[in-house]
């Protein structure tokens, strides 16, 4: 069976990233623990409102966009075939 | 194991008593947090020990080397489901041809491959339009030649089976070449499938004689009957012009051929 998705809304979105250990900086951009600027897949700062997820087998972040997704699954493809 | 089983095994120490609704339809894979509360098979958990217990879980796994499940705003679900579907239906193409395509081209398949999913799928008319745009807008010079390729039944019919000879040839870098090409001289190559008539054929082939500057027309066609058609035709409409016609054998042991004609015609009294 596929993985199991847990999804999130904008109002569980600050709880999410709390439990992930991210917090805002002060230009907006997410901070991970060691203070470093949370980056997407296109090595771009990523917001609390851009923040897509994290997804399984990875702990790079995604940006909340279609073109996120179709990236993961084309790097999956390379991992796992 | 679904969703309210993994939820109850992330936390083994709350007691979850949930009954599951029979009569809804209920996605087994997904557990959703809204506002402060989780959704699981169905019923809203809003007990704030079991939320908090949650959490908790969450940030102890966030420590580990990946998470076990994925984590995705709610509004990229929908398109994570469709392309997964894409992925998995694709999985044999997409692992023939990695290693032999770059991560682009990859991506402009894994993409075309879900339009032709939205087609096939009634539910799904109203986002083609944005799945073609998003297309065209990361892949603008290829995105819509791959998608053609694929809506035309190329990939199977050719693309694949040229992929499969040269990868048990070891040599990936040729159907590279090969691929690059086609997609290159889209406009100046036809591709004669079981669908294609005679007579289409012959229009499309006069259609590209038409047009000025172009080096030459090439056709693919895989299969007796298609290579029969092509002769057919390429009879009558190509008279005064230099052709070439080569002839290969697919792993499957299936006659294919490029026919091309060169737009260079044949000098007079030769």
């Amino acid at each position: 069976m596929d993985p199991i998705i847990i999804t999130f809304d904008n109002n569980s979105r600050a709880r999410v990233l709390q439990a992930l250990s991210l917090r805002n900086g002060p230009n907006e951009e997410l901070l991970d623990p060691d203070g470093q600027i949370l980056t997407g897949q296109d090595f771009e700062p990523l917001s609390e409102s851009s923040f897509g997820g994290v997804l399984q087998g990875s702990k790079i972040a995604i940006r909340k966009d279609r073109h996120s997704i179709i990236q993961y699954f084309v790097d999956k493809t390379d991992k796992e075939i | 194991m679904g969703a309210l089983d993994f939820l109850k095994a992330l936390l083994p120490d709350i007691k979850i008593d949930i009954k599951i609704d029979n009569s809804t339809h209920i996605d087994n894979r997904k557990i959703e947090l809204k506002d402060s509360a989780i959704i699981v098979a169905g019923q809203t958990i809003d007990d704030p020990r079991t939320v908090d217990a949650f959490y908790k879980r969450l940030n102890e796994l966030s420590k580990e080397e990946s998470l076990p499940f994925q984590l995705i705003h709610e509004d990229l679900f929908e398109d994570f489901i469709e392309f997964e579907r894409t992925y998995n239906l694709s999985k044999d193409d997409l692992k023939l041809l990695k290693g032999s395509l770059p991560k682009d081209e990859m991506e402009r398949l894994l993409m075309a491959r879900r339009i032709a999913l939205a087609y096939s799928d009634k539910k799904q008319a109203d986002l083609i339009e944005t799945l073609e745009e998003q297309l065209e807008d990361l892949h603008p010079k290829y995105g819509k030649r791959v998608y053609n390729l694929l809506a035309g039944g190329y990939f199977d019919e050719l693309i694949i089976p040229f992929a499969k000879i040269h990868i048990e040839r070891g040599t990936p870098e040729k159907f590279c070449k090969f691929y690059k090409e086609i997609l290159e001289f889209f406009p100046l190559a036809i591709f004669v499938g079981n669908g294609t008539t005679e007579d289409k054929l012959k229009k499309d082939i006069l259609r590209r004689l038409k047009l000025k500057g172009i080096p030459f027309i090439r056709i693919h066609a895989v299969g007796t009957t298609n290579i029969r058609k092509v002769m057919n035709v390429t009879d009558s409409v190509t008279k005064g012009f230099l052709t070439d016609d080569r002839r290969y054998t697919t792993t499957y042991g299936i006659q294919g051929q490029v026919f091309e004609i060169n737009m260079e015609k044949i000098p007079h009294g030769k």
